[in-house]
């Protein structure tokens, strides 16, 4: 599927419903990365600040995040 | 008066330790309506008729099913209950009013029995007439119980039960006073003392941040799991004593969680066995009606009594004190507002029309307790009535008896006064430390104001005055609950009694800063672009003020508010939702090892899902525009070391392709972990047969079979080498030639070895 092709307006794909951390600088996110037990709760990594997570291990993540002495800003 | 029944006696028992076998969660309560069909659906034909001919539903006769649901459509019709009560004698409107005062859907049949006859209400009068209306109905556990069951009968031996109001009557039943009159004195009085009503408003603001904190664990049956018992029975702030206490509270943990549950400020986590805190706007909802929400939730708390506390979990059998609370505001209800009324002359009231009114429990033999018991009615009127705010007490003059009036809450509540006026505050009632340190003077705080103090300090010790703590941690669970850095900043400002000391404003700025260094995106939507370019196209007309897309990716914008998207400039290709299974959207090609990605079904996580097992191909994209990726050795063994086993992939290749893993992958998996065997080579000795038909016999017959291998086709077979010469020797024994062959097989009428 080409998602440019055909009309003037400009063709996206939405991606509902995904969980994410985002951090303030990359080298957050690779610190985040680093820890073992946090890595295992990434399913991604989609840029430099930003990590794809499944929802169902939010608790862990949070709680891994809090571990670690982050204190994380939770969108809902 | 069913609120308390999971929390208040969780604290109290010895068991409820953490047991791994008990993980589903504790059952929850049906909604009030569905709970009174379902009672009423067990009443047998001929009851429910009688319900129904009361109501006017001539027609429903023969009738055999959804009788209940029509009697309740019937009872939800406009101003149909209230008719209804309209139409009661007194003793039916005190009864049903009880349900009101209390805001309880539900009472149990003798505790209602105990609160009727202290009141001078005869139970049978009162309770029929609203069976018979069906405004309230007998929970049963089936037919047979209620065609046992005469309600003409002595009330005693009535089923032990729960009595259930049909949910609509609630506001149409209104409160009613005993006809009879109550011993007062309007002589002179000293010493009046009333609190200010805010230690239950207190302590369920401290409950709610210790649970905001951290949620509770129930098991099954409701008790608490032995960490959280522990951390709610030892905390300061919750259990710590009353300053203003004329009557202690005992089991005062239990007491908390019970009112707490009831008023709705922590509750159930549907589907799991946690106790969750309310949203933090629960204070900006509730806190006004608070104290009054409190005081009718108290009245139903079945589980805890002003003495001893919560009742054990092994107790069989209901408390009896509970029923007298409502009694006892009904009472005193009835006293002009400058008269008082002593609290023997109550007991003595209880005494008379009620013997055994303070036994421990309704099914006891009241032998011990004919005489009266005034401990318990001190405890509801000196301990919880007076914290909460709804009783004042006075000395008489000059007997020196204590005697007891309701409050302007009090009378509130029982609907006979207008609401109370607000507390008088002062608006700098903070005096906040450069430690960090707060002390909080309660004369300045009403309880929308707690709710806002709990929100970003750590609640510490509570007494005259109140302590708390800010703390990162409190800063951040403020935030959380959604209450902002500035917010916080002004309402410390607003209230201190200093300036705020320059330490404290720039740490809580630091602290809120930390906050926005890691974001977590419970549900986040993102727009992909199919080009860089695409998104910078797309952020030209996006519209701005609102909430703003954030670039997260050269092609992917990160969207707080879906509304916010400008569909009218865009086309939507595709979408996905996350929480919905994974699908398939990958083609395995013929060669087993190369994956097509459609990008129409495809999501964000199979890119990293395959980047942990597969490269994507340098060819660049199929014909059809499709992404491909190749599985090699080397991206196995990537794969491996991040935990991508055989296992994994078995599962993952359904999910993601709809078949299974391919062999040539399987292949390259064994050979990674070498646990394929080593594969032979030989040359094999073939037999060919001028037919198929030749073969099919040589096949067959026992004397050839065992010597004979594998088919190779309809006139091709393996002969394994060391069965050569006996293979040879017992054909020519059945009288075939056998012939030898270097070049290609001739066909010939007689079988020929070739090899």
């Amino acid at each position: 599927m080409n998602l440019s092709s055909g009309t003037a307006r400009i063709a996206v794909k939405l991606h509902k419903q995904v969980s994410l951390v985002r951090t303030a600088e990359p080298m957050l996110a690779e610190e985040l990365l680093a820890r073992k037990n946090l890595s295992k709760l990434v399913a991604g990594r989609l840029s430099d600040t930003v990590l794809l997570v499944r929802s169902e291990e939010e608790d862990a993540l949070l709680d891994e995040l809090r571990r670690m002495g982050h204190t994380p800003r939770v969108v809902r | 008066m069913s609120g308390d029944e999971v929390t208040a006696d969780s604290v109290s028992e010895s068991n409820g330790v953490e047991d791994p076998s008990v993980s589903s969660p504790p059952p929850q309560a049906l909604p009030p309506l569905v709970a009174y069909v379902e009672a009423l659906g067990k009443y047998p034909h001929a009851v429910a008729i009688i319900i129904a001919t009361s109501l006017g539903l001539n027609d429903v006769r023969r009738r055999k099913n959804g009788l209940a649901e029509t009697i309740s459509e019937a009872l939800a019709a406009p101003r149909a209950a209230e008719r209804l009560i309209l139409g009661l004698d007194h003793s039916s409107r005190l009864a049903i009013g009880i349900f009101a005062l209390a805001e309880a859907y539900e009472w149990s049949t003798h505790g209602l029995f105990l609160t009727l006859q202290c009141l001078d209400v005869d139970v049978r009068d009162a309770i029929v007439p609203l069976l018979e209306c069906g405004l309230i109905v007998l929970e049963t556990k089936d037919e047979a119980e209620v065609l046992a069951w005469n309600p003409k009968l002595d009330p005693a031996s009535w089923p032990r039960s729960v009595l259930r109001l049909f949910p609509g009557a609630m506001s149409s039943a209104r409160t009613t006073l005993p006809l009879s009159e109550i011993p007062n004195s309007t002589d002179t009085v000293r010493l009046v003392r009333e609190s200010d009503g805010l230690e239950p408003i207190l302590r369920l603001a401290v409950l709610w941040q210790r649970v905001s904190e951290a949620p509770l664990r129930q098991t099954q049956s409701g008790l608490l799991y032995k960490r959280d018992r522990d951390r709610i029975e030892e905390d300061p702030a919750l259990v710590g004593p009353i300053a203003d206490a004329i009557e202690p509270l005992p089991d005062p943990a239990a007491f908390w969680l019970a009112l707490g549950r009831s008023v709705g400020i922590i509750e159930a986590e549907a589907g799991t066995e946690r106790i969750i805190a309310a949203p933090a706007t629960y204070w900006e909802d509730n806190a006004f009606h608070l104290p009054q929400m409190v005081a009718s939730r108290w009245l139903s708390l079945t589980r805890w009594q002003e003495q001893g506390g919560a009742i054990a979990a092994e107790t069989v059998g209901e408390l009896a004190l509970p029923n007298i609370r409502a009694a006892c505001l009904l009472w005193l209800a009835k006293l002009e507002p400058d008269q008082w009324c002593g609290v023997e002359d109550l007991a003595a009231i209880f005494d008379r029309l009620a013997p055994g009114w303070a036994r421990p429990l309704l099914d006891s033999v009241a032998r011990d307790h004919l005489g009266g018991d005034l401990g318990g009615l001190e405890g509801i009127l000196l301990g919880t009535g007076y914290q909460l705010g709804l009783i004042r007490l006075a000395e008489e003059v000059p007997s020196t008896r204590r005697v007891v009036q309701l409050s302007l809450l009090g009378r509130y509540v029982v609907g006979i006064g207008p609401p109370p006026p607000p507390r008088p505050t002062f608006d700098h009632f903070l005096f906040v430390q450069p430690n960090f340190e707060i002390i909080a003077y309660r004369q300045g705080l009403n309880p929308r104001m707690l709710g806002e103090l709990g929100r970003f300090a750590r609640w510490g010790r509570i007494g005259a005055a109140l302590e708390l703590v800010l703390s990162p941690a409190s800063v951040y669970q403020s935030l959380e609950g959604g209450f902002s850095e500035p917010q916080l900043l002004e309402f410390l400002t607003k209230h201190s009694q200093r300036a705020l000391p320059p330490g404290v404003a720039e740490a809580v700025r630091t602290w809120s800063s930390r906050r926005e260094r890691v974001t977590y995106f419970a549900s986040a939507t993102l727009v992909e672009f199919a080009s860089p370019s695409d998104l910078e196209a797309a952020l030209v007309f996006w519209p701005t003020g609102r909430a703003d897309p954030v670039r997260i990716a050269d092609r992917l914008l990160l969207v707080e508010d879906e509304s916010a998207i400008p569909f009218t400039r865009l086309r939507l290709a595709g979408s996905r939702d996350y929480r919905r299974a994974p699908e398939a959207c990958l083609e395995v090609e013929a060669d087993g090892v190369s994956l097509a990605l459609d990008l129409g079904r495809s999501d964000l996580l199979v890119d990293a899902e395959l980047a942990r097992f597969a490269d994507e191909s340098r060819a660049g994209l199929r014909s059809d525009g499709r992404r491909r990726f190749v599985v090699t050795a080397a991206s196995l063994l990537r794969g491996s070391t991040r935990g991508v086993s055989a296992a994994t992939l078995s599962r993952w290749f359904p999910q993601r392709t709809g078949g299974p893993l391919p062999p040539a992958i399987r292949l390259l998996l064994a050979a990674a972990t070498g646990t394929a065997p080593p594969l032979g080579t030989s040359r094999p000795i073939v037999v060919r047969t001028a037919s198929a038909e030749w073969l099919d016999g040589l096949l067959q017959h026992p004397l050839t079979r065992p010597h004979l291998g594998d088919r190779l086709g309809p006139t091709a077979v393996i002969v394994p080498e060391e069965s050569l010469e006996t293979l040879r020797r017992v054909v020519e024994e059945l009288g075939l030639k056998w012939e030898s062959t270097e070049g290609p097989p001739t066909p010939l009428k007689r079988p020929t070895v070739g090899k």
